[in-house]
């Protein structure tokens, strides 16, 4: 007990020395996607947003990250690997599987965006925040008892429908996705493959903090990213052996799914 | 001249544009201040309120919008934190200042529409909003309808087939296990979802060593329920038929829970058929070590496969609170009930029993009052930390019970009994874990102590003369044990070793003893025995299986202070336990055990003891060990996307005692022995639930059915002749299904529907099976937002005699009247086509029973109910 409040503290120090700004807001998102391998995904995201600045992450990802980022974590996070994988069930711990993590920062127009692949590479880069061109639909409907406007865009490489609620004014939404007057609570492209749903939303007051480990990534371009993380996806055993030096076989081979891909597509196209 | 047309041309189109196109520009500003404002939201929308053209206020708080503005257009301008502006456009002069004013950003109450169940790891989480319907009021009700969740009336909840260990609220355990005052009590608008822990082992020192196979149940509340005090209270009054006169039913409830401390005090009473007392039943007391039972037994008549709605003839009260305060380590908690409870009862009997040399019968009118008064008391300390465990629990649990009943018929008499209860306990357990690398260690210290006095009396008078028999009972129990474990890859090692003492001590006396009797009527007995024990056990996890073993050992010394020679005992009871847990969803446990265990000893007394008017118990006059052996088989499903629960479970046991309950007559007495024969019972049982949501019409439904089989022997002795042994088979089976749902918004319904049947065999001659059916279906109307309208009823049809049915309907209707949010009316006609009658037939140990009992008649109820 006294070791994890020790974590705790280190954690709220750690947080209160870079003053960081309270949200507004926390929604939660159900971020619907596929692995490499066609098989459905579902994954909680959230973000926390004021009218300065906002954070779009995984839970389970942030609490790993807090969890390594202290030697006393560290060990918990080891412990709790250990039980589960004596016990068999090593379903049940915590796994950093979506990397993702978009931070924007109004007042300086930029966003950093940070991505990556356990065991392979973590990558960041830095944006001009740059609102999509928004085209507002006549339809509305309701999502968690908010009436939302559609609007559709382009936006590198996707056609993407949003709705988003004027009676929540932040413009905001999940991902890159933004620039509306009012917060987006829904957003799916055309292709089927990518969609955010809230699916909880509340005033925690919860500060923004940092993301933990920033130092970690390695700074590239956007489009460097993308294609790095493309070779991943398309041969992540060949991948995975050269990142680590030595083979790596698998048993039976992975199927992947070449349908899929990013939410953004415009990566291909370039040079 | 070509030039001054292109001249005009040119001046029209750009008038024409103009006119068409307005630049909206303007800068916002805070209003105290006059601060420019960055990044408030600004939307055209136009005379129907669409959204046109939208912009964000930039540097210096500045926009521009170029726009076709036309007449009816306005401008909005909007900033978390601030207030909305408004703007009309007519007649607007540019560039426009719109001041903002501060305002607190206040989200929707109903804003989070969460999917009806979630799942997390082994946390399932069901939305209350999403499965509440219009007619609920309690939480229980609410819990009601969540698959997978089944609750008795008194508020004990069940999921997937098993008892839940714990119930929070808040992630506090307030009431520990008399959690029946919060399903029964806490309103359902004030909770928000309720998780159900999967595995959930309470005491954090054990996680991920001691698997548990139960499961928690947790309430979160909404915000605007936390940190501070919510009321409500209902005052009903009205008329009823039978019992004639004054009908009530009255309850207030106030609740706090907030981060430091916690309160439910609650106040009910009722005299319309509900009997509060169950209501603050603990549900995780489990057996007293103290192991006293009265020896008198006197019930007034009852009426089995009818709700006690429809026959309980009460006037009960409760009164309970329940206190925890969160301390800097740990936590601290009281609790203090008081119930009290009156029940009437009338009937009229008819009692056969079957008898190698023909059949006797008995008639009896009866009338009984039983009035029972329950006060107790809780103190509780628990620390509940990754590395310590420390609880200690200070009980006292004191019940006044006074039964009178009075028969007229073939034996007139007149039987009272005065059966008060005294107990007090205290429970000390403290619990260390150590981690040692990949090593842990467990040291356990348990302190038991009971102490219970449960004085008897009864007093019969049968033709003109008083007996009066007093039994006291009294015993001390203690249990004191040290228990040491280790865990390595998985491997839990466990040895528990202590001690216990018991002390007990009866004396009864029945000084004028009925003539036809042979034997004694004084015993003067002690029960003594000193245990030392040792339970090592194993617990291993592989391939999400998990193996437990448990080999416990232990060596008694039994002392009766010369009512039957001392003895030493040893005795062994191994058993083990499978449980495979290939997903989340599916669990399967496979278990078995056996042993030797020793005769209760409440038995031993060589003298009579009279349990009612003509019923006398004779003890064992030798002590004797009984052996069993078990099998079961659990099996538990759920996908809780597509809201489908299941489970089943079979069990099989077999009980071997070397003694025999014989029932012998003499005159118009029964007299119970045990005689000196082997007895070999079985006993057969099977269960499945499943219980699955329909989103079509924000209901859910469930199926059951069950099976058991029970084989035993009796033996029946006659007048003077030899006796028989008889073998007894009982066999049971029942169906059940509930629907319930909001198909359209004006209408809600629920119907429910339950069918069992019995059987008795003797010496493989079998009775006929005798069914029971019961339907209750209830519409209710929402015509409008403030009234309700619920139109129910039952339907029961018994089986009397083979192909011989009896059928009651009862009808009742509500209607509420919601004004206000905090406020409402309801008008309540219950049993309107005032049934006052019923009348059935049963089967008990080697006799029938006939009867004609009475029914709650109609009853005319209106409440007031309020909330905060």
């Amino acid at each position: 007990m006294k070791r994890i409040l020790g974590l705790f503290m280190a954690l709220s120090v750690a947080a209160g020395m870079a003053a960081q700004e309270k949200s507004d807001i926390e929604v939660s998102y159900d971020y619907h996607h596929f692995h490499r391998t066609g098989r459905e995904q579902n994954h909680q995201m959230i973000l926390l947003a004021n009218a300065k600045e906002s954070k779009f992450y995984n839970p389970v990802s942030h609490y790993v990250d807090s969890l390594e980022s202290t030697p006393e974590g560290k060990e918990i996070y080891k412990q709790m690997q250990l039980s589960a994988f004596t016990s068999g069930k090593m379903g049940s711990i915590p796994k950093k599987s979506v990397f993702l993590v978009v931070v924007k920062d109004a007042e300086n127009k930029e966003q950093t965006v940070y991505d990556g692949v356990l065991g392979f590479g973590a990558y960041t880069y830095t944006e001009p925040l740059e609102a999509q061109q928004w085209q507002i639909g006549d339809s509305t409907k309701t999502v968690m008892g908010y009436e939302c406007v559609m609007a559709t865009c382009d936006y590198r490489g996707r056609h993407w429908t949003a709705w988003f609620a004027p009676e929540i004014p932040l413009s905001n939404g999940p991902w890159k996705l933004g620039g509306l007057p009012g917060l987006i609570l829904e957003a799916a492209e055309s292709e089927g493959q990518h969609s955010f749903t809230a699916d909880g939303i509340s005033q925690s007051g919860r500060t923004i903090d940092p993301v933990i480990g920033s130092e970690n990534y390695e700074k590239v371009s956007r489009i460097d990213m993308l294609k790095t993380l493309r070779k991943f996806e398309e041969d992540p055993i060949g991948s995975l052996s050269t990142a680590w030096g030595k083979s790596i076989k698998v048993v039976g081979g992975v199927e992947i799914d070449k349908k899929l891909d990013f939410l953004e597509t415009d990566y291909k196209k370039k040079r | 001249m070509l030039r001054h047309w292109i001249i005009i041309l040119l001046m029209s189109v750009a008038a024409l544009g103009a006119v068409a196109q307005t630049t909206v520009s303007g800068k916002v500003v805070e209003k105290e201040t006059g601060e420019a404002v960055e990044g408030a939201s600004v939307v055209l929308r136009d005379a129907n309120g669409k959204i046109r053209k939208f912009a964000t206020s930039g540097d210096g708080g500045k926009f521009s919008i170029t726009a076709p503005v036309a007449e009816g257009w306005t401008a909005e301008v909007s900033m978390i934190s601030f207030a909305k502006q408004k703007v009309a456009l007519d007649g607007a002069k540019y560039p426009l200042t719109v001041a903002l004013e501060p305002a607190a950003f206040q989200l929707k109450e109903v804003a989070v529409k969460a999917e009806r169940i979630r799942e997390q790891g082994d946390t399932i989480t069901y939305s209350v909003g999403s499965f509440a319907q219009k007619q609920d009021r309690s939480i229980g009700d609410v819990l009601k309808r969540m698959p997978g969740i089944d609750v008795a009336k008194s508020g004990k909840i069940q999921y997937q087939g098993e008892d839940i260990n714990k119930f929070y609220i808040e992630g506090s355990d307030l009431l520990g296990g008399r959690y029946g005052i919060a399903t029964n009590g806490i309103n359902h608008e004030d909770v928000g979802s309720v998780e159900v822990m999967e595995n959930h082992q309470p005491m954090q020192v054990l996680s991920g060593l001691a698997f548990s196979e139960k499961a928690a149940i947790n309430l979160k509340l909404k915000n605007r329920s936390k940190a501070t005090w919510t009321f409500h209270g209902d005052a009903g009054a009205g008329v009823s038929a039978q019992p004639e006169g004054l009908a009530w039913d009255g309850e207030l409830f106030a609740m706090a829970i907030m981060s430091s401390f916690q309160n439910i005090t609650t106040l009910k009473t009722n005299n319309i058929g509900e009997n509060l007392a169950a209501q603050a039943n603990d549900f995780f007391s489990g057996l007293r070590n103290t192991d006293l039972s009265s020896y008198i037994g006197i019930s007034l008549p009852g009426v089995p496969s009818l709700s006690s709605k429809r026959t309980l003839f009460n006037r009960s009260a409760l009164l309970s609170t329940n206190n925890l305060w969160k301390l800097r380590r740990g936590e601290f908690k009281f609790n203090i009930d008081y119930s009290f409870n009156r029940v009437v009862a009338d009937a009229a009997n008819v009692t056969t029993y079957f008898l190698n040399s023909g059949n006797r019968v008995i008639t009896e009118n009866r009338h009984g009052v039983d009035r029972a008064h329950g006060l107790s008391g809780k103190f509780i300390y628990e620390l509940n930390q990754k590395t310590v465990y420390i609880e200690n629990t200070l009980k006292t649990d004191i019940r006044w019970d006074d039964i009178s009943l009075s028969t007229g018929g073939t034996l007139p008499n007149r039987q009272s009994a005065y059966l008060p209860d005294y107990y007090v306990a205290n429970k000390l357990k403290a619990i260390k874990r150590f981690n040692r690398g990949s090593k842990t260690h467990l040291i356990t210290f348990n302190s038991h102590n009971e102490w219970e006095s449960l004085p008897q009396t009864l007093r019969v008078s049968l033709d003109g003369s008083t007996t009066r028999q007093h039994v006291s009972d009294h015993a001390f129990y203690t249990d004191e044990n040290v228990s040491y474990a280790f865990s390595v890859k998985g491997v839990t090692i466990g040895l528990e070793g202590g001690v216990k003492a018991y002390l007990r001590s009866m004396d009864s006396q029945l000084p004028d003893m009925p003539e036809e009797l042979p034997g004694i009527t004084d015993n003067v007995v002690s029960t003594n025995y000193v245990t030392l024990y040792a339970k090592p056990s194993l617990e291993y996890w592989v391939n999400r299986v998990n193996i437990r073993l448990g080999l416990p050992v232990s060596v008694a010394r039994y002392s009766f202070d010369k009512a039957i020679a001392d003895r030493s005992e040893a005795y062994f009871s191994p058993s083990l336990s499978f449980n495979w847990k290939p997903t989340n969803r599916l669990s399967a446990t496979l278990g078995g055990g056996l042993g030797r265990s020793p005769m209760n000893l409440n038995l031993i007394h060589p003298g009579y003891i009279m349990t009612n008017y003509r019923t006398l118990n004779a003890g064992v006059d030798d002590f004797y060990n009984s052996s069993s052996q078990r099998l079961s088989a659990n099996f538990s499903y759920r996908h809780t996307r597509r809201g489908f629960f299941g489970s089943a479970r079979v069990m099989q046991s077999w009980h071997h005692t070397p003694y025999t309950m014989a029932q012998q007559l003499f005159g118009d007495y029964v007299v119970y022995s045990y005689t000196d024969a082997k007895n070999d019972s079985k006993s057969f049982m099977s269960m499945a639930n499943f219980g699955k949501t329909l989103d079509f019409m924000r209901g859910s439904c469930n199926v059951n059915g069950s099976f058991s089989r029970s084989e035993s022997q009796l033996v029946t002795l006659g007048d003077g002749a030899g006796g028989s042994a008889v073998r007894r088979v009982s066999t049971g089976w029942s169906v059940g299904a509930k629907i319930g749902g909001n198909p359209v918004r004006w209408l809600s319904f629920d119907y429910s529907f339950n069918h069992s049947a019995n059987r008795l065999g003797m010496n493989s001659v079998n009775a006929s099976w005798l069914g029971s059916t019961s339907h209750r279906l209830d519409i209710i109307l929402l015509p409008h937002d403030k009234w309700q309208w619920r139109i129910g009823g039952d339907y029961y049809r018994n089986e009397i005699t083979q192909g011989n049915y009896k059928d009651v309907t009862m009808l009742d209707t509500r209607l509420t009247f919601t004004p206000g949010k905090r406020i409402e009316l309801m008008l309540d006609l219950n049993n309107i086509l005032n049934r006052r009658t019923y009348n059935y037939t049963t089967y008990s140990e080697l006799s029938s029973f006939e009867s004609q009992r009475q029914l709650r008649g109609r009853e005319l109820l209106l409440t007031l109910s309020v909330k905060k």
